[in-house]
């Protein structure tokens, strides 16, 4: 038996959909529990106090590298049937300054602002607000837009693709940039205190 | 003294480790091998073996086009015709600009009886990289190069540009490369 399981029709239509539910409904706990609901704590990350977002974040992104790249090295994983979202570099670094611009003047993203809300804070319930308004306003100006969305358009790519490097360096590097980044929030959250 | 060992001391050794192991373990992805050469348990195929098929003029295979009549006249698989009714025994493959439509379509089909009936892998846009325009990287393994082969022979047949280019070099976009072959006037 091999991952992706929807792939290899192990799930059905209807049964993926109550799976993604599940790991969102658990994502969206484990944001709360981990205080990501905060818009204090989240801003913390901007005045350099707490920098529990890049721990969490960067604790994700190693944990699922590392997952994948050893089921797949052990045949549980086909990463070739793991969809890769296309990358579009202008579009996407547009919308990068938009995401960041709305993550420091509202606190929260569009994950915390939905476990914001559902923990009952106000903030959250007038940002996720919104995050649907801008969804709404996007697709109606979705023809204004449409050339630049797909414009710069460099395929279904990775990072180790694009730069030529192996996987096995790529992965290394990765978590060595992590650790030491967790090195240093560490000091500068003790200086902070 | 030494110092007692943390959880997060223990999680950052293990990461250290794992990411230290995976210098020496190779690519993660798996080398081409016999399994593209086949339909997938999910009722997919690629494009490779859409291309075999239609080669070897494999008796009872029905190709299905599931867009408009524009992008059908802008460029369609070879031998692509509009849903219909099919007969029980026929292969068919469905496909569409993307694979939900297809698999759906797919599914009613075997639904309805006809149990070899499968959806085209990623769409239209694998038969444009995987078919017209398939590249293998100059340090690929010899299961990779031994696999490239037959690859880019079933691509020439069909008119295609298999390419021996660096990684970086093959990240061609799909829209590029459908620009580029339309611009030739390859329509089957």
């Amino acid at each position: 038996m091999s991952a992706p399981f929807y792939e290899f029709g192990l799930f059905g239509q209807e049964a993926s959909l109550l799976v993604a539910l599940a790991i969102g409904v658990a994502f969206g706990f484990f944001l709360e529990r981990g205080g990501l609901g905060n818009a204090r704590k989240l801003a913390g990350q901007f005045y350099l106090t707490d920098l529990a977002v890049l721990k969490v974040m960067f604790s994700a992104i190693v944990t699922a590298m590392l997952g994948l790249f050893w089921l797949s090295q052990l045949g549980l994983v086909d990463l070739s049937r793991v969809y890769l979202l296309p990358t579009y570099v202008a579009p996407h670094s547009i919308g990068g300054v938009v995401f960041g611009v709305g993550f420091v003047m509202g606190g929260l993203c569009p994950g915390t602002s939905c476990v914001a809300a559902s923990s009952g804070r106000l903030d959250g319930v007038v940002l996720l607000g919104g995050m649907l308004f801008g969804i709404l306003l996007f697709n109606e100006a979705f023809p204004l837009v449409r050339g630049l969305y797909y414009s710069t358009d460099l395929g279904q790519v990775t990072i180790a693709q694009l730069v030529g490097l192996p996987y096995g360096v790529l992965v290394f590097a990765v978590v060595v940039v992590a650790l030491g980044s967790f090195v240093v929030a560490e000091r500068i959250e003790a200086r902070a205190r | 003294m030494t110092r007692p060992v943390t959880v997060n001391g223990a999680l950052a050794t293990a990461a250290f480790v794992l990411g230290l192991a995976a210098l020496v373990a190779g690519s993660p992805y798996r080398e081409m091998s016999d399994r593209v050469w086949a339909p997938a348990p999910d009722g997919s195929v690629s494009a490779l073996v859409v291309a075999q098929w239609l080669r070897e003029r494999k008796t009872g295979l029905r190709v299905v086009d599931l867009r408009g009549p524009e992008e059908y006249e802008q460029f369609h698989l070879p031998r692509a015709e509009p849903l219909r009714a099919f007969e029980p025994g026929e292969t068919v493959v469905v496909y569409g600009a993307d694979s939900l439509e297809a698999r759906l379509a797919a599914q009613r089909l075997r639904d309805a009886g006809i149990d070899t009936a499968y959806y085209l892998a990623d769409g239209v846009a694998a038969w444009f990289t995987d078919v017209l325009n398939p590249t293998l990287s100059p340090d690929a393994s010899p299961g990779e190069r031994a696999a490239w082969e037959r690859v880019a022979e079933l691509s020439r047949y069909f008119g295609g540009l298999p390419r021996i280019v660096s990684r970086g070099a093959a990240q061609r976009s799909t829209a590029e490369v459908m620009r580029r072959t339309m611009r030739r006037g390859c329509a089957f």
